[in-house]
């Protein structure tokens, strides 16, 4: 019965007398946001409570903010960001020479190949080409297959075609880069004269023969073959400047 | 005052097909053509043979085309080198000039 009493007694004096005196058995005011909590001897009374309004970091008060950074320039979190930087300018600028690379080639391989050199210059020439190899006039006297006189007009007809095709390279000289143009030109001016000089020559074998009776010395098949030669040495020269845009 | 002339006659080589740049190169150093061209007062007459069968571009632009270049236009080149040849291969030299002219204005 008597520590019954004493219990109650303790419990009793623990909720009334010292949770107030550590201020936590009532609830703080509360003002602006903040709550305060009041000296134990107010809170006994519901008049002691008070509102004292805090002062308003960085509002009433100034605030100094110091940031120091401790890291050396040459730290490796610095060396990758600069990596990185670097790393931007450089694919900026790759991508831009990309750009201006892809334009330039597809103005010289679109544009200029395409449209002008090779429907005005380039086709024409290799038709010449073929045309002088499926045209060339037959060797075999016994079957009749060429006259002198058709000899010859195939001979005038294409040393004439020839000379005008010539002509319209020059157009092609004119519109590529200039550094390039005399090689380009070199080269190609070397296998069209390679052609001429072989049907020319093989022309005048071929009317000696039928002329003398004899077989000619220079036949229709190597004839072919040299012009086949002198057609590869003239896409050679192409081929590398559509390589070089 | 007489104008000193020499002649070049083709036949002197070997035709009737005149071919091949090399060729032509070799004939105007054998004639040693550079130093003709320089003489202002040396007329060349050119004789290209009746039987020639063809003169290609590349033989004549070999033998001629130095000096076509130095001449600078085919009126002064006929009047230093006065051509004597079929019709035909005439109209293929005037045409081999015009085009030696051509590429001197392009590349110079």
């Amino acid at each position: 019965m008597l520590r019954g009493f004493l219990t109650g007694s303790l419990v009793f004096c623990f909720f009334f007398i010292a949770l107030p005196s550590i201020g936590l058995a009532e609830p703080a005011a509360s003002q602006n946001g903040h709550l305060v909590s009041l000296p134990a001897e107010k809170t006994a009374s519901e008049d002691a409570k008070e509102i004292i309004p805090l002062p308003l970091l960085g509002q009433d008060t100034p605030i100094l903010v110091k940031i120091e950074n401790n890291e050396s320039w040459l730290s490796p979190r610095n060396g990758l960001s600069f990596v990185a930087i670097l790393l931007s300018i450089f694919s900026l600028g790759f991508t831009e020479y990309t750009r201006r690379r892809n334009r330039k080639q597809s103005v010289n391989d679109e544009f200029w190949l395409r449209k002008v050199a090779y429907p005005l210059v380039i086709e024409p020439i290799a038709t010449l080409f073929t045309q002088t190899v499926r045209d060339l006039p037959m060797e075999s006297r016994a079957a009749n297959l060429s006259t002198t006189r058709s000899i010859n007009e195939f001979c005038t007809g294409f040393l004439d075609d020839l000379e005008q095709k010539r002509g319209t390279l020059m157009l092609l000289v004119v519109a590529i880069d200039p550094d390039k143009a005399h090689e380009f030109h070199g080269a190609t001016t070397a296998a069209l004269d390679d052609l001429e000089d072989n049907v020319s020559n093989y022309c005048h074998e071929l009317e000696a023969a039928q002329a003398s009776g004899y077989r000619a010395k220079l036949g229709r098949e190597a004839t072919i073959k040299k012009t086949q030669a002198a057609f590869a040495k003239f896409l050679k020269p192409i081929r590398d400047l559509q390589h070089s845009t | 005052m007489s104008k000193k002339t020499m002649e070049i006659n083709l036949a002197k080589f070997d035709g009737p097909v005149y071919s091949g740049r090399i060729r032509g190169e070799k004939i105007r150093n054998e004639l040693g053509l550079d130093s003709i061209d320089q003489d202002l007062e040396m007329q060349v007459n050119v004789v290209v043979p009746e039987n020639t069968y063809t003169v290609t571009s590349s033989f004549f632009l070999g033998l001629f085309g130095p000096s076509i270049v130095r001449a600078g236009s085919a009126d002064r080149f006929y009047e230093k080198f006065r051509i004597t040849a079929q019709q035909a291969i005439s109209e293929r030299i005037s045409s081999f000039v015009d085009r030696a002219l051509q590429q001197k204005a392009l590349f110079g």
